[in-house]
C-alpha cells in the first residue's frame, strides 16, 4: 500500500506542475479585456459632467470664511517618546489588502485605514476626538459654502503618499470614479458615492470643493474624503478584485505595509512612512510614535493572553469581565509586582450594538408576535449579572449612546416568560410539548437558530438558551468561524444573527443602511445580499421616514424624525438589544505608555485608534531585567474617569 | 406453516429451564440476570414515558430492542467454537483486562440510568397526597406543585420550600443538576470550586453548569457515539474486506486501489469541511448523526486491509471448500463460515479502534467541529478548561476521566490481544 501511495504521489506531482503551468499559460493567452481605464474615465467624467467640474480660482465665491481649526487643543502627550516596536496580534490573517470589495471589511483594514492617521483615517480634515471640531489633515484650510452642502478645501501642498507621490486634486475625482465602479464589487460604496455626493469641482491643482447631496449639521465630517492614488490604480479594471488583492494602496497616513514585511498567514509588520509629511505638525507630533507595528496571527484568544502575559504582546484588552476579574486578577503577581498595569478608561461613544438581529424574512420570525415574544424570552439581565459580573449595562434601544438621539421613554422589553407566552400564543404557539417547548397547531415546535461568529461569547448564548426554555422557546446555537458567520449573515441565510456592528462616533444614528427596504429586497422582491439590513426590515412607512431623515439638514427635525423611527423600530421588534459597555479596559505592560492625565481621547473606542501610545524601550529593558532579578514596582490599577458620564 | 405452538416452543426455548441455568458458567448466569434486569428497566421506562409518536422515539425503541437481543444472543445463545471458547477463557484469566472490561461495561450500564443519579429532576415528589416520578415523564410546570411559574419546576428550590413550609417531600438524585442548567441566582461567582455542600462535587464551569454532570453525560454521549461509529465502520469494513478477499482477482485489485485512494483523503479535514456544511436548522441529534456518518465514511477503510488478508487465508482452508461443495451460497459462506473464523482479527482491533474513536471525537469537539454546543462533551470541556486555567477543576476533570477511560480500554485491548494470540495455540513445524 505504501508503495502505491508513493507511486500515486509521484505521478501526482508532475501533474500538479502541469496544471500550474496550464494556469499560467491560460492567463497569458486570455484575450485582452476590452477595458481601457483612460477611456472609461474620460467617458465617466463626460457622462457625469454636472458632478465633475473644472473651474478656475476666480470662480471661488468671494465671501468664503476660511478656517483651519488651529486653535484646538492638542491631544496626545508631549512626553511621548518616538521609536520602538509595538507588538500586538490579530485573530486571522487578512484575506486581502484591498480597502474595498469582497473580503475587505476585516479587522486588519483598520490598521491601513481607520487607525492610520486622522482619527478615523486620512481625510481632508480630521475630527478632534474630544470636541468633535475639525482640524487640518490633507486640507490646510476649508470653508463651508452658503448652501450648507458645499465645502471648499485647500489641499496641503506637502501632502504625499507613502510612495513619495504628491496628493493631487485629480485623486479626489478618481475616488468617485473608483467608488462608483462596478468592478470594486462593493454595492454599498457604489450607492453611497453616487447618491450622497452631487458635485466635486477642481479650481486648481490644490483647491477643490465637494458638494454633499443635502445640507447636514455635520457637513465637514461628511465631506472629509480620502484621496485615492490614481497613479497606483493605473491597471484598474474588471479584474480589480484579483489584481489588487495583496497590493497595498499607498497611504497618506503614518504607517505602510511593505511586501517584504508580510509573512503570509503568520504576521504583518507596518512600518512608519519615511519622513512622513505630517511629522512634527500640530495635532500629529505627539501621536503615531512607534516605528513599527508588528502584528502576529494568533488564532486562539487564550493563547494570545498567555503570549501577552509573557510580554511578547504589549497590551491586551481586558474589557471582558472574566479577563478582568479572573484571568488577570488584581492579585496576580504580574500586576502586584507592577509589571502589568490594569487600566479602566471611561469613554463616551455609541459602541458596538450587541444584540440579536431577527431575520424577518424567515419564518417563524416573520410573525411580529413571535419576535416580541422572543424579546421577552431573552434574559439579558441574567447574562449581564452572571456572565458579565454586573460590569456592563443593558442597551435599551439601538440608538443608545447617541446623546439626545437616544429615545428617552423607550426601554428594552425585559425578560418575562408570561408575557412571552402570551405573544407566542397570539402567533399560534400555544400548546406546550412534553419537553417544555411550545408548538403550534401544525405540530411545529417553536425552535429558532442563533448564528454567531463570536466563539468567545458562547456563554452569553448558552445562558440565554437555558433561560429561554422557561418561555417555551428552543434556541439552537450555531457557532461558526467568524468569516463564515459574517458570510452567512451577508447572504441573509441566518434566522437570528448574534453580532454587533461597530458604530462610528457620530452626531446622530444611521437608519438607512440597517432598516431601509432598499437594503432588504431588490426590484424583483428577491432578498438582497451583502447589505447591513440583516433584519430584512422593509416597511413602507419606515422607508418614508428614513428618506426624510436622510434628507434633513435641521437637527431638531432630525431629532423628531429619529424618535418616530425609533418608535416604529421598537414596535417592529426585529432587534433585541443586548448590552453596552461604558468603558474600555486594558492590561498593559509598564513600558507601553499613554498620555498621563487622560489616558486616551473622549471618543476613543480602543487603545489603538488615536495612536497616542508610545513604547519606552528603556523601561522595557529595565522591566525585563527587573523580572529576572525579582525587583518589583508599585502596582498600578487605575481608573481614568475624565470622560465618565 | 408456522403454528402458534412452534412459536411458543421457540419462545420457551429462550428462557432457560432450571437445570440448564445451573449448568451454565458463572459469567453466563450473571449476564442472564443482568439482561433480564435491563429489559425490565426498559419496559418500565417505556410505561413511564408519556406516549408521543416520533421517528426518534421509534428509533430509540428499535435500538434498545436490538441492544438487548444482541446481548442475549451473544452471551447466552451463542456457543463459540472450542478454539474461541478457549480464547475467551484465556481472556477471563487475564485479570487486569477482565476487570477493566467489567468496570467499563458497568460504567456503560450506569450511564443508561444516568437520570436517576445525575439530573435536575427529582426522583420522587410527594405533593397533595400524590406521588410523582418526574425523572422520565413529561416536564412538570411549577404550577403542578403550587409554585407561581409555568416553566419547568426547580426541584432544588421546591425541596427547600417543602423543608421550610411543609406540604410535601422531594427526593433528589445524588447530583441534582442537569448538564445544561446554569446554577445561577445564589450569589456565587462561577466557575466555583468543588463543594460537597452544594453537591457540585467537581465544581462548576464558567456559566455555572455542574462539571460532574457534564463529565458524566459527556461520557455517555461519547461512548454511545463511539459504539455506533465502530459498529458501522466494522459492518462496512468487514463486508468490503471480505468481498475483496473472497472474490479476489479483478475485484480485489480494483477494490484495493479504490480503497487506497479513498484512504488518502485527509480524514480530519474532510470531517471538518463536511460538518460545517450541515445547515443550522438541523436538530442537534441529527447533527450528531451526520457527524457520525461522515466520520464513518472516512474511516471504514483501515479494517478492509486486515479483513482482506484474513479472508484470503480462510478461503483456502478445506472447510470453505467443503461448504462450497455442499452448495452453500456465497453470502452464507462469507458470513456463516469465514467471518466467524476471522473473529480473532476483528476482536483484537475493537478496543484500539474504540480508543482512537474517543480521541477523535474529543479532538473534534476541542476544535469546535464536533458535537454542537451546548452538548456536554469532553473536548469542549478541555477547551474551556484550557482557556480558564484559573479554575483548574474544569480542565482536570475531563483530563483524568479521559486518561482513566483510555487506560481501561487499553487494558482490555491488551488482554484481548494476548488471549487471541494464535501463537499460543499453534505449533508450526
Amino acid at each position: 500500500m505504501m508503495k502505491l501511495t508513493l507511486k500515486t504521489l509521484c505521478s501526482l506531482i508532475p501533474l500538479a506542475l502541469f496544471v500550474g503551468c496550464g494556469g499560467e499559460n491560460e492567463k497569458a493567452e486570455e484575450p485582452e479585456i476590452s477595458f481601457n481605464l483612460e477611456e472609461d474615465l474620460a467617458k465617466f467624467y463626460a457622462d457625469n459632467a454636472d458632478a465633475f467640474q473644472f473651474k478656475s480660482l476666480k470662480d471661488l465665491p468671494d465671501n468664503l470664511q476660511w478656517e483651519s481649526g488651529a486653535d484646538q487643543k492638542e491631544f496626545g502627550s508631549p512626553n511621548a517618546k518616538k521609536g520602538g516596536t509595538y507588538n500586538y496580534f490579530m485573530p486571522d490573517f487578512p484575506r486581502t489588502l484591498r480597502l474595498v470589495g469582497p473580503g475587505a471589511s476585516m479587522g486588519f483594514r483598520s490598521y491601513m485605514l481607520d487607525y492610520n492617521g486622522g482619527p478615523g483615517g486620512m481625510g481632508l480634515t480630521a475630527r478632534h476626538p474630544n470636541t468633535l471640531e475639525h482640524f487640518p489633515c490633507l486640507a490646510r484650510e476649508w470653508a463651508i459654502g452658503e448652501d450648507g452642502k458645499t465645502v471648499f478645501y485647500r489641499l496641503d501642498p506637502e501632502a504625499r503618499y507613502s510612495d513619495g507621490e504628491p496628493v493631487k486634486a485629480d485623486d479626489y475625482f478618481f475616488l468617485f470614479y473608483f467608488m462608483r465602479s462596478p468592478h470594486i464589487k462593493a454595492p454599498w460604496y457604489n450607492d453611497y458615492f453616487e447618491k450622497k455626493y452631487t458635485n466635486i469641482t477642481k479650481y486648481d491643482e490644490l483647491t477643490i470643493s465637494v458638494t454633499y447631496s443635502e445640507a447636514k449639521p455635520d457637513i465637514l465630517y461628511r465631506t472629509s474624503l480620502k484621496p485615492l492614488p490614481q497613479h497606483f490604480y493605473k491597471d484598474f479594471g474588471p479584474d480589480f478584485e484579483k489584481r489588487y488583492n495583496f497590493e497595498f494602496e499607498p497611504t497618506t497616513g503614518p504607517y505602510e505595509v511593505r511586501p517584504e514585511n508580510m509573512d503570509k498567514g503568520r504576521s504583518i509588520t507596518l512600518t512608519k512612512v519615511k519622513d512622513w509629511w505630517l511629522e512634527g505638525r500640530k495635532f500629529y507630533r505627539y501621536r503615531y510614535n512607534v516605528d513599527k507595528i508588528h502584528l502576529e496571527v494568533v488564532r486562539e484568544p487564550s493563547k494570545a493572553l498567555e503570549i501577552f502575559k509573557q510580554g511578547d504582546i504589549d497590551i491586551h484588552g481586558l474589557s471582558l469581565p472574566d479577563y478582568w476579574h479572573q484571568k488577570v486578577p488584581d492579585d496576580s503577581p504580574l500586576v502586584q509586582n507592577g509589571y502589568l498595569h490594569k487600566i479602566t478608561f471611561y469613554n463616551q461613544e455609541p459602541g458596538p450594538d450587541w444584540g440579536l438581529r431577527l431575520n424577518t424574512s424567515k419564518p417563524p420570525l416573520d410573525n411580529k408576535d413571535v419576535r416580541i415574544g422572543l424579546h421577552h424570552a431573552m434574559d439579558w439581565d441574567l447574562v449581564i449579572r452572571e456572565v458579565f459580573y454586573g460590569d456592563y449595562v443593558r442597551m435599551e434601544t439601538a440608538e443608545s449612546g447617541f446623546g439626545e438621539f437616544t429615545p428617552p421613554d423607550l426601554k428594552a422589553r425585559r425578560f418575562d416568560p408570561t408575557k412571552a407566552k402570551e405573544h407566542f400564543a397570539k402567533a399560534g404557539f400555544s400548546k406546550m410539548g412534553p419537553d417544555g417547548i411550545l408548538t403550534n397547531g401544525n405540530g411545529q415546535r417553536l425552535s429558532v437558530t442563533v448564528t454567531t461568529g463570536y466563539k468567545r461569547l458562547e456563554d452569553v448564548l448558552t445562558v440565554l438558551q437555558q433561560a429561554a426554555r422557561k418561555a417555551g422557546v428552543e434556541l439552537n446555537l450555531e457557532i461558526l468561524e467568524q468569516t463564515a458567520a459574517w458570510k452567512k449573515a451577508d447572504e441573509k441565510k441566518h434566522q437570528i444573527n448574534f453580532a454587533a456592528l461597530n458604530r462610528s462616533v457620530e452626531m446622530y444614528p444611521r437608519y438607512w443602511e440597517m432598516y431601509h427596504s432598499y437594503h432588504a429586497y431588490d426590484e424583483n422582491g428577491k432578498v438582497k445580499a451583502n447589505t447591513n439590513n440583516d433584519t430584512q426590515t422593509a416597511l413602507p412607512e419606515l422607508d418614508a421616514l428614513i428618506d426624510q431623515y436622510r434628507a434633513s439638514a435641521d437637527k431638531e427635525e432630525m431629532l423628531e424624525l429619529s424618535h418616530q423611527i425609533s418608535a416604529i423600530l421598537y414596535d417592529h421588534a426585529a432587534f433585541i438589544p443586548g448590552w453596552r459597555r461604558p468603558f474600555y479596559r486594558v492590561g498593559v505592560w509598564r513600558w507601553m505608555k499613554f498620555p498621563e492625565e487622560t489616558f486616551d481621547a473622549r471618543t476613543a473606542r480602543d487603545f489603538e485608534e488615536m495612536g497616542v501610545y508610545w513604547i519606552d524601550e528603556e523601561i522595557k529593558k529595565e522591566t525585563l531585567e527587573a523580572m529576572k532579578s525579582g525587583k518589583t514596582f508599585p502596582p498600578v490599577i487605575k481608573e481614568y474617569t475624565t470622560w465618565k458620564e | 406453516m408456522i403454528s402458534f405452538d412452534t412459536i411458543l416452543q421457540h419462545a420457551k426455548g429462550l428462557w432457560p429451564v432450571k437445570e440448564e441455568f445451573l449448568a451454565w458458567p458463572r459469567w453466563r448466569q450473571t449476564a442472564f440476570v443482568a439482561i433480564v434486569f435491563l429489559t425490565a428497566c426498559f419496559v418500565v421506562h417505556e410505561f413511564l414515558t408519556p406516549y408521543r409518536w416520533s421517528w426518534a422515539h421509534l428509533g430509540r425503541l428499535v435500538l434498545k430492542t436490538l441492544f438487548v437481543a444482541g446481548l442475549y444472543f451473544v452471551s447466552i445463545r451463542w456457543t463459540p467454537n472450542p478454539l474461541t471458547a478457549k480464547k475467551l477463557e484465556q481472556f477471563h484469566q487475564i485479570k487486569r483486562g477482565y476487570y477493566s472490561f467489567l468496570i467499563l461495561a458497568g460504567l456503560l450500564v450506569i450511564t443508561i440510568f444516568g437520570p436517576l443519579l445525575i439530573s435536575n429532576r427529582a426522583l420522587v415528589v410527594g405533593y397533595q397526597g400524590k406521588i410523582h416520578f418526574p425523572t422520565y415523564t413529561a416536564f412538570h410546570p411549577g404550577t403542578d406543585f403550587g409554585l407561581d411559574y409555568e416553566y419547568e419546576t426547580n426541584y432544588r428550590d421546591l425541596k427547600k420550600k417543602f423543608k421550610e413550609e411543609g406540604g410535601g417531600f422531594v427526593i433528589l438524585p445524588l447530583v441534582p443538576y442537569s448538564a445544561m442548567e446554569n446554577d445561577y441566582g445564589n450569589g456565587i461567582r462561577h466557575p466555583a470550586p468543588p463543594s460537597v455542600e452544594r453537591r457540585h462535587f467537581l465544581g462548576t464551569d464558567k456559566t455555572g453548569r455542574d462539571v460532574l454532570a457534564r463529565l458524566f453525560y459527556g461520557f455517555q454521549i461519547a461512548m454511545l457515539f463511539t459504539l455506533g461509529f465502530l459498529l458501522l465502520v466494522y459492518v462496512i469494513g468487514i463486508a468490503v474486506g471480505c468481498a475483496m478477499g473472497y472474490f479476489g482477482g479483478a475485484i480485489d485489485l480494483l477494490g484495493q486501489r479504490l480503497v487506497e485512494i479513498w484512504a488518502n483523503i485527509p480524514f480530519l479535514y474532510m470531517v471538518i469541511i463536511s460538518v460545517s456544511l450541515v445547515p443550522a436548522g438541523v436538530s442537534v441529534p441529527a447533527r450528531i448523526g451526520v457527524l457520525m456518518l461522515v466520520m464513518v465514511l472516512f474511516s471504514w477503510t483501515t479494517m478492509t486491509f486486515y479483513m482482506r488478508t484474513a479472508t484470503y487465508r480462510e478461503k483456502s482452508r478445506d472447510y470453505v471448500a467443503a461448504a462450497r461443495i455442499l452448495g452453500a451460497s456465497t453470502p452464507r459462506i462469507i458470513f456463516g463460515q469465514v467471518v466467524p473464523n476471522t473473529i480473532a482479527t476483528i476482536v483484537t482491533f475493537v478496543p484500539f479502534n474504540l480508543a482512537s474513536a474517543i480521541i477523535t471525537i474529543t479532538a473534534l469537539d476541542y476544535l469546535n467541529f464536533g458535537l454542537p454546543p451546548p452538548t456536554p462533551s469532553w473536548g469542549a470541556m478541555l477547551s474551556e478548561g484550557k482557556s480558564n486555567m484559573q479554575a483548574p477543576w474544569i480542565l482536570l476533570s475531563p483530563f483524568f476521566a479521559m486518561i482513566g477511560t483510555l487506560t481501561l480500554v487499553t487494558f482490555v485491548g491488551e488482554a484481548i490481544r494476548d488471549a487471541f494470540d494464535p501463537k499460543k495455540f499453534t505449533i508450526y513445524r
